[in-house]
């Protein structure tokens, strides 16, 4: 087997060392507990040849006491002391090991049993009943019991000096073992120098390759490459040259398609900074077109953010203030101008609503103000304000000349009424009072034409007032519950008494079906069928009129019917319109008492309540119907 | 006994008119020629007139300061009080109205006769 890697070399080596380590040290305990074994079994063996020789000298001596006085109890003794001799021997004969000791011990063992048969043979004569030979046996033993206790000394001797031998062998046993211990660390140190530094071959060279292989990639050469004794290598250097060689080629791919794509981008920021160009240019002309439209506006613009901050005013604003500079512009500093007008609280109630709000006027030096506040959005459609827009505009000629008018009005009229009303007075009086005093038709008839002329006169008066307030919209229209019919009649009875100086017949057409409530202005709901009523009667020299209401959707509507002269087809366009009367020509006009704007007024009233008025249908020489209409009263309202 | 008349009114041309209708009308006849005088006039008169007719519009004070002082004044407070325009205003007429006056009323939709039979209207209540 053949170890490439690092990593597994260093084990191999590791593993090594401890293997190499463990078996000394098993080798050296099992050695030394073989020493001590063999300590323990002198030590025994010592002590079993003194044993043997107390043994030997009792049984001498139990069977001496046996031989003079013969009882079983001293054969027992004797019995024992021999049995307990031929133990000592069978533990002996194994554990003595040493070749001459063993020798020796076979002659002791001999002589020992000598001995014994000796003492047997005379036991077996006591037995017998010979004492002859009692002494001779004794005196045999004693001799073979010398000879064994020299042997014995011997033995133990030798014993002795087998422990010394052993405890030679020991210490040289431990040298040994430190002579070897000590090379081994010394050859593990070295070999530990020698992997080291193969190591450093192995590891540390190439890495200082592959590092200065990358500055040169770092420094911008990306043409290098590892070189192929580094690819070569089978352990992980070569893993790692092989990976770093992979990454080279990978790095000098990407860097190619950089180089590829800096040029796409700079191509791609070429034409995008020409129309970014082309881009800005035409939004600076967008811009100062809008600036210019903005600065060519007649009145004060200013647009606010949130915060209330300007983001941009017009030339306007700073004229109409006398800011200098833009700084100047705030809502504060204009809000200060305006004696203190709250306008970002307007414009904050403002921005909380929808659509456009108008402040009420603003005067500000001398000047009438007119505010307006536009809430921004985000964008079209959407609920989120961003800002808002306020325009001022000064309003002080308008209202100068509305002044004006109405004073004009106001005037005329009160001028003109007065002399009227003193003309209008004194003739009526006259007549009144003085007409028995007046005996010439010619005069009665001149009094009773001026005062009919200073009638007549008031009531153009009162329409130029008329309608002068109605086009302005400065009259008030109540919304009453109105009962059409319970009108309609109480208006047909009050204009019977004119009627009747007529040869004309005023009648009332009861309605078919029952008239809800309707909703307006009753006084002018009066004066409109009246002033139908009294065309009516203008153009109806002798006939019938009549009057009648109907339910038409969601009106009621009142038709005046007369039979009167009819209305040319030419003429039905111009109704309606200011001082038009349709008589047959503009000559005409004298026939009958008007100013051509009963009809005009009617229309503005009518169509203030919400309903609508016309002429229904008109022939020429059989009669017109005219009608108008008033709205239902919704009664969920 | 013949009932006493107040009117305050600066035309020359109404004032003749209308005091020659109401002495005609068997009327006595009490004049101011402004609302200054009319005031100053009422305070002194006495007795105090039967009704007052005020215009309105007149120089120094208007016939509605000379209406805020007789209802301010105790014995002027209850006499009848017509007002007398020519400016159709229905604001004046409201205005009036509200001040405390009986009547408005527009000189020239009235001839003096018609004036006279309201004036006959509240004079005769008491």
């Amino acid at each position: 087997m053949k170890i490439t890697g690092i990593r597994a070399k260093l084990t191999f080596y590791f593993l090594s060392i401890l293997f190499i380590s463990v078996v000394m040290n098993a080798v050296f305990v099992i050695q030394h507990t073989i020493i001590v074994r063999r300590y323990e079994q002198i030590g025994t063996n010592i002590f079993k040849q003194n044993e043997l020789i107390s043994a030997t000298e009792n049984a001498i001596s139990s069977y001496n006491s046996y031989r003079n006085a013969p009882t079983d109890l001293n054969l027992d003794l004797y019995t024992a002391s021999r049995q307990r001799i031929y133990d000592i021997f069978s533990y002996l004969d194994k554990s003595i090991v040493k070749q001459e000791s063993r020798i020796t011990f076979a002659a002791v063992q001999k002589t020992i049993v000598n001995v014994l048969e000796t003492l047997d043979r005379g036991v077996r004569d006591i037995q017998d009943g010979t004492f002859e030979n009692l002494s001779a046996r004794v005196a045999e033993a004693n001799k073979g019991f010398t000879f064994v206790k020299e042997n014995i000394s011997d033995l133990l001797i030798d014993e002795i000096g087998y422990g010394a031998e052993l405890q030679t062998a020991t210490s040289r046993i431990n040298t040994i073992y430190l002579l070897f211990g000590g090379s081994i660390v010394l050859i593990v140190l070295a070999v530990l120098i020698i992997v080291s530094f193969s190591w450093s071959r192995q590891i540390i060279l190439p890495l200082m390759r592959l590092d200065s292989t990358a500055k040169k990639i770092s420094g911008g050469d990306i043409e290098v490459s590892v070189d192929q004794d580094l690819l070569d290598n089978k352990d992980e250097v070569g893993s790692l040259s092989r990976s770093f060689d992979v990454m080279i080629h990978s790095l000098r791919e990407s860097m190619n398609s950089l180089k590829g794509m800096n040029t796409a981008i700079a191509k791609a920021r070429d034409s995008a900074e020409d129309l970014v160009k082309v881009r800005t240019r035409e939004l600076f002309e967008e811009h100062s077109r809008l600036l210019a439209s903005i600065n060519s506006l007649s009145f004060g613009f200013i647009i606010v953010d949130l915060d209330q901050k300007v983001i941009l005013k017009n030339v306007a604003i700073m004229n109409l203030f006398g800011f200098k500079s833009d700084k100047e512009v705030t809502i504060q500093k204009i809000s200060g101008l305006l004696g203190g007008f709250d306008i970002e609280g307007e414009a904050k109630k403002c921005l909380k609503g929808k659509g456009v709000c108008e402040l009420k006027e603003i005067l500000f030096d001398k000047k009438v103000l007119r505010g307006i506040v536009a809430p921004i959005t985000s964008k079209s459609g959407s609920e989120e304000k961003i800002g808002y827009v306020l325009i001022l505009e000064d309003i002080t000629e308008a209202k100068v000349m509305e002044r004006s008018r109405d004073e004009f009005f106001a005037v005329a009229s009160h001028e003109l009424r007065t002399p009227l009303t003193a003309i209008r007075g004194n003739t009526s009086m006259i007549m009144d009072s003085f007409g028995e005093k007046i005996t010439d038709p010619d005069v009665k008839e001149m009094l009773s034409d001026i005062n009919e002329s200073a009638i007549r006169l008031i009531d153009i008066v009162n329409d130029f007032l008329e309608v002068s307030r109605l086009e302005q919209g400065r009259f008030d229209i109540k919304k009453e519950e109105l009962d059409m019919p319970e009108l309609v009649a109480r208006v047909v009875r009050d204009l019977q008494t004119i009627v009747k100086q007529k040869n004309v017949k005023l009648e009332l057409i009861e309605p078919s079906e029952k008239i809800p409530k309707a909703l307006g202005d009753k006084g002018r709901v009066e004066q409109v069928l009246v002033n139908l009523v009294g065309n009516a009667l203008k153009f109806t020299k002798d006939g019938l009129i009549t009057v009648s209401l109907e339910i038409s959707d969601q009106f009621v509507m009142v038709v005046v019917r007369d039979t009167g002269i009819g209305i040319s087809e030419q003429n039905q366009a111009r109704l309606f319109r200011k001082f038009q009367q349709a008589g047959e020509s503009m000559l005409a006009r004298d026939v009958a008492r008007g100013t051509g704007l009963g009809l005009y007024i009617s229309r503005l009233i009518v169509s203030s309540m919400g309903g609508t008025i016309g002429l229904l249908s008109s022939e020429l020489g059989k009669g017109s119907t005219f009608a108008f209409t008033v709205p239902i009263i919704e009664l969920s309202a | 006994m013949k009932k006493l008349l107040f009117l305050a009114e600066d035309d020359p041309l109404m004032n003749r008119m209308y005091g020659r209708a109401f002495k005609l009308a068997g009327y006595d006849l009490t004049e101011a020629p402004d609302g200054e005088a009319a005031i100053k006039r009422l305070k002194e008169m006495n007795p105090k007139p039967d009704i007052a007719l005020l215009d309105i519009m007149m120089p120094n004070k208007s016939g509605f300061d000379v209406l805020r002082a007789m209802k301010e004044d105790k014995d002027l407070k209850d006499i009848p009080i017509i007002l007398l325009s020519n400016l159709s205003g229905q604001e004046d007429a409201k205005k009036g109205i509200e001040l405390g006056a009986d009547l408005f009323m527009i000189k020239s939709e009235f001839s003096p006769k018609q004036i006279i039979e309201k004036v006959e209207e509240f004079t005769s209540k008491k």
